[in-house]
């Protein structure tokens, strides 16, 4: 286990009961849509929407379409995301991430930028950075860049390694759950986001459970909430 | 698939069949542990078990089948998340590998690079056509930049146009009019266009435009398939006439041309067009066809395979849909898992049912009846009496691991006390690298968590994969192994330097300070101090023996080094000093035992007894008996109070030890510190408690 897995995995074996809101799609206006959530009436009134895209799997960096066709999303800023397992990227990898932006855009969205999620595992900070600024220089200028991250980058992360990921990205969604469970504590970690130099946004689960800490809208770099929907209840 | 959250959320989805989409954020690695009963974490082992990604379970089924030779690869444990698997058994990816038609968004621009280039080539080996002609064609072919996603048709833009004058040069031109119109969406014209050229005399040509034709029937019958986020909304937004003309455009391709250049590639439309109809029978077939030919044949890897089947097919399908024993085999063990806490029991494939489409493959059949006994009647007597003791047999195939490794779990089950000669003669056995790991694990465990480690490092032992010794030297092992260990010459340097490490600090943890200063010359005294504290049993890096006689110690209360503080501990193990500078150096040092330390799971691999019998000494201990002892003087017992509170700042939780005071032990902390020692530093610097 790596050592931000097992912090979770204490955190989750302490989760106690917390008085707290509940996320309703319906008061935000930002969504990750990932392949196979159906849409929702809550789409309709987005002003941005994170699209997974594919997946880059295993060590040997296979890229794997995850959206069928290619989506025509009028009026709304579109994200494209990319889920990735390596940062041992190939050419054919670069070459089908950079097709699909082009093919977005050519289909009529407003492509807005790149969103890369992945498990960066708080200690590869560094090289992850050093991914990006390089993924950077490959897209096209119009492209802004992005990243997912888990609260505990802004918690226990080196400064140097949370500095040069300042510098490589446009912001960072950073997700407050873990799978399909909120982290609990994630009050204490928000705490900390005062240094984070990169606007972020926190990430949200549809359903699950969420209270800003005070404070939260007055962080300089917060930009607001991007909510993870999941198909109904009766679906699952 | 069938992993984690998303793919719960996802699986139901009948609109969508994709595929292991993992929820963002989800994160895990496959564990120690030898129960495959239940749904998979991300743990894949070379047997054939319920808890196997089905994926996995397909891809040794097809190894079998084509007698692939053995992954040799390095094996890093003996439990491999899914790429890791796949990729050990396909080797690196073909980067000459087709595109993906079949998996892919579909996009019909998937095709126009390397088409460019098939164009040229074409052009330049024609007959019939004069130097201009080539030139100007090739030209146009390089201006043709379709945007492929467009989702009208434009007006035909005929600038660019090949001067040609001969009736191939026009004919070439023709082609790419019609090339022309299906990039940009126009699909009648170009299907005209393109049936127009189908009979012409040159090969290519002819050859090309029958396969296009195909295609652009296939990307007519997706017109409105999808919805504006690109999910495709279901079968019944097919017209099943444009599939059925799709379909019959595929077949009469690869009539003509069996092993035709675009054969592959058509193989891949053709399994589109009955997904996107939601033939899941058809699909299957087409699945199970191509599953029986070597994946030098089908142009795709197993891997590849197995992806795409678990994609497409696998979600909806039910056994009464294929005859095909591999497919079979794999639903009927995935339908063995264990449910989650809440889920309810899928029903149990009838097995005597399927009995016929496993004619060919008894065995097969046979060590089906035996895993259906074990996971679905826990009747593990059964598997002993049907599956007998094979281990002398050398090169079998997955199938004969699969069989003796659920043999040596029906002798665990039962408790037989020949399990453990059982798996010890399964090892050598087991010639595959990840097969002898897993063998590996199953005796590792079973001795391991039996008391019994001391022979699994004796001479001669079987057990050799790095990653299980470090698992057991670190939860299993108790103060004599880990010495024999840490000064065996025989041992690698890396099991050397754990060995030791683990073996001062839980002569630390334990209170065993005397050992600890007996033991400590034997880390060198160059011994680095950087590095992870908590051992990765599975690393390579570097191991911080340093810290113990060169770690920060002087801390916000002066300590001496740590060996000049366990000195006194030595004398006085109740020295309040030494107490309180032992967990000084914890804190430091970042070495709190939490719950990150915690011992494995009864029954995985190291979640037996442990070597050292009393329980580990945390941090929040040492501040417990310093704050519990009334002789101690009042700077220590100020300070003990101070960081006691302090272990729980800012989340409330303890990070000084394995568990939490109660709130209002912690309030008395406090204010015993402001009421005792109003006037001391730690008072005074303290003005909350958690």
């Amino acid at each position: 286990m790596t050592c931000l897995a097992r912090v979770l995995a204490f955190l989750l074996a302490l989760a106690g009961p917390a008085a707290a809101g509940t996320v309703a799609a319906g008061d935000h206006d930002a969504f990750w849509l990932w392949a196979g959530v159906r849409p929702q009436p809550a789409l309709a009134r987005a002003e941005r929407v994170y699209l997974l895209q594919g997946e880059v799997t295993g060590r040997a960096a296979r890229y794997e379409a995850r959206r069928p066709a290619v989506p025509r999303v009028a009026g709304v800023e579109v994200w494209m995301v990319v889920r990735t397992e390596t940062l041992a990227w190939t050419p054919e990898v670069y070459a089908a991430v950079l097709r699909a932006l082009s093919d977005w855009r050519a289909a009529g969205n407003r492509v807005a930028g790149l969103q890369i999620d992945f498990d960066a595992r708080t200690r590869g900070l560094a090289g992850y950075a050093g991914f990006l600024r390089d993924l950077r220089t490959r897209l096209p200028e119009e492209t802004r860049l992005g990243v997912t991250g888990l609260l505990d980058w802004s918690a226990n992360a080196d400064p140097a390694g949370l500095d040069a990921l300042s510098g490589a990205v446009d912001e960072a969604v950073l997700q407050i759950y873990q799978g399909q469970h909120v982290i609990p504590g994630y009050a204490a970690y928000l705490r900390r986001l005062g240094r984070l130099r990169v606007p972020f946004r926190i990430g949200l689960l549809q359903d699950g459970e969420w209270t800003p800490p005070p404070g939260l809208t007055a962080e300089p770099m917060f930009r607001g909430y991007v909510v993870f929907l999941r198909n109904p209840v009766g679906d699952r | 698939m069938r992993r984690h959250l998303l793919t719960l959320l996802v699986t139901a989805t009948i609109l969508v069949p994709v595929g292991p989409a993992r929820a963002s954020g989800d994160s895990c690695e496959p564990g120690w542990s030898l129960d495959f009963a239940a749904k998979p974490g991300c743990a894949n082992i070379p047997v054939l078990v319920p808890g196997n990604d089905t994926r996995a379970n397909l891809l040794l089924l097809l190894a079998d089948r084509h007698g692939a030779p053995a992954p040799t690869g390095p094996v890093p444990r003996p439990t491999l998340d899914w790429p890791e698997f796949r990729d050990l058994f396909d080797g690196k990816p073909d980067a000459e590998a087709p595109a993906d038609y079949a998996s892919g968004e579909g996009s019909r621009c998937l095709s126009n690079e390397g088409g460019e280039q098939a164009f040229a080539a074409a052009v330049n080996s024609a007959e019939g056509l004069g130097e201009t002609e080539r030139r100007s064609l090739v030209e146009a072919r390089a201006g043709l930049r379709p945007s492929c996603a467009e989702a009208t048709s434009q007006a035909p833009s005929e600038g660019g146009a090949p001067s040609v004058a001969s009736p191939q040069g026009q004919a070439f031109a023709a082609y790419l009019r019609a090339a022309k119109a299906f990039y940009a969406g126009r699909f009648e014209e170009a299907a005209a266009g393109f049936a127009d050229l189908a009979s012409n005399r040159d090969p290519w040509l002819s050859e090309t435009s029958t396969y296009m034709v195909a295609r652009t029937a296939l990307n007519r019958m997706q017109v409105g398939a999808y919805d504006e986020y690109g999910t495709f909304k279901g079968a019944a937004a097919v017209d099943p006439g444009r599939a059925r003309e799709a379909a019959a455009g595929i077949d009469g391709y690869l009539d003509q041309y069996p092993g035709g250049r675009y054969a592959a590639s058509a193989r891949g439309l053709l399994r589109r067009v009955e997904w996107l109809s939601g033939r899941v029978e058809g699909l299957t077939a087409r699945y199970a066809a191509l599953m029986a030919e070597p994946p030098g044949q089908r142009g795709m890897t197993d891997g590849a395979l197995a992806d795409e089947f678990d994609n497409k097919a696998f979600p909806t399908l039910t056994p009464v849909q294929t005859r095909d024993p591999v497919v079979l085999a794999v639903l009927d063990l995935m339908a063995l898992r264990k449910p989650s806490p809440g889920e309810t029991q899928p029903p149990r494939p009838d097995l005597a049912a399927q009995r016929e489409a496993f004619a060919a493959q008894p065995d097969l059949y046979g060590y089906l009846e035996a895993a259906f006994a074990f996971y679905g009647d826990n009747d593990p007597r059964a598997v002993i009496r049907a599956i007998p003791d094979d281990t002398r047999r050398r090169g079998g195939d997955h199938l004969w691991f699969s069989r003796q490794f659920l043999r040596g779990l029906a002798l665990e089950a039962v408790g037989d006390r020949n399990a453990r000669g059982f798996w010890k003669e399964l090892v050598p056995a087991a010639a595959r690298p990840l097969d002898r790991a897993t063998a590996e694990l199953a005796l590792a465990t079973n001795a391991g968590n039996g008391g019994a480690v001391d022979e699994l490092f004796a001479g001669g032992s079987p057990l050799a994969n790095p990653a299980i010794r470090a698992m057991l030297l670190l939860h299993a092992a108790g103060p004599d192994l880990l010495r024999a260990r840490a000064t065996d010459g025989t041992a690698s340097p890396r099991e050397r330097q754990v060995a030791l490490y683990t073996l001062l600090r839980k002569e630390l943890s334990h209170g065993l300070y005397a050992d600890f200063l007996s033991d400590l010359p034997r880390a060198p005294v160059d011994a680095p101090t950087d590095g992870p504290v908590e051992v990765d049993p599975l690393g390579e890096g570097v191991v911080p023996l340093g810290l113990f006689a060169r770690g920060k110690t002087t801390g916000e209360i002066g300590c001496p080094t740590l060996p000049d503080t366990v000195a006194s501990l030595a004398r006085d193990a109740g020295d309040a000093r030494g107490r309180l500078c032992l967990a000084e150096w914890m804190r430091l040092n970042e070495l709190d035992p939490n719950r990150s330390l915690a011992r494995p799971a009864k029954g995985t691999l190291g979640g037996g007894p442990s070597g050292f019998r009393e329980r580990a000494l945390a941090r929040s201990d040492l501040y417990a008996a310093v704050i519990a002892d009334r002789s101690a003087p009042a700077e220590a017992r100020a300070y003990a109070l101070y960081r006691a509170v302090k272990c729980y700042e800012p989340s409330g939780y303890n990070v000084c030890g394995p568990k939490d005071a109660p709130k209002a032990e912690r309030a008395r902390w406090y204010d015993a510190l402001k009421r005792e020692f109003p006037g001391s530093r730690w008072a005074r610097g303290l003005r909350y408690w958690w």
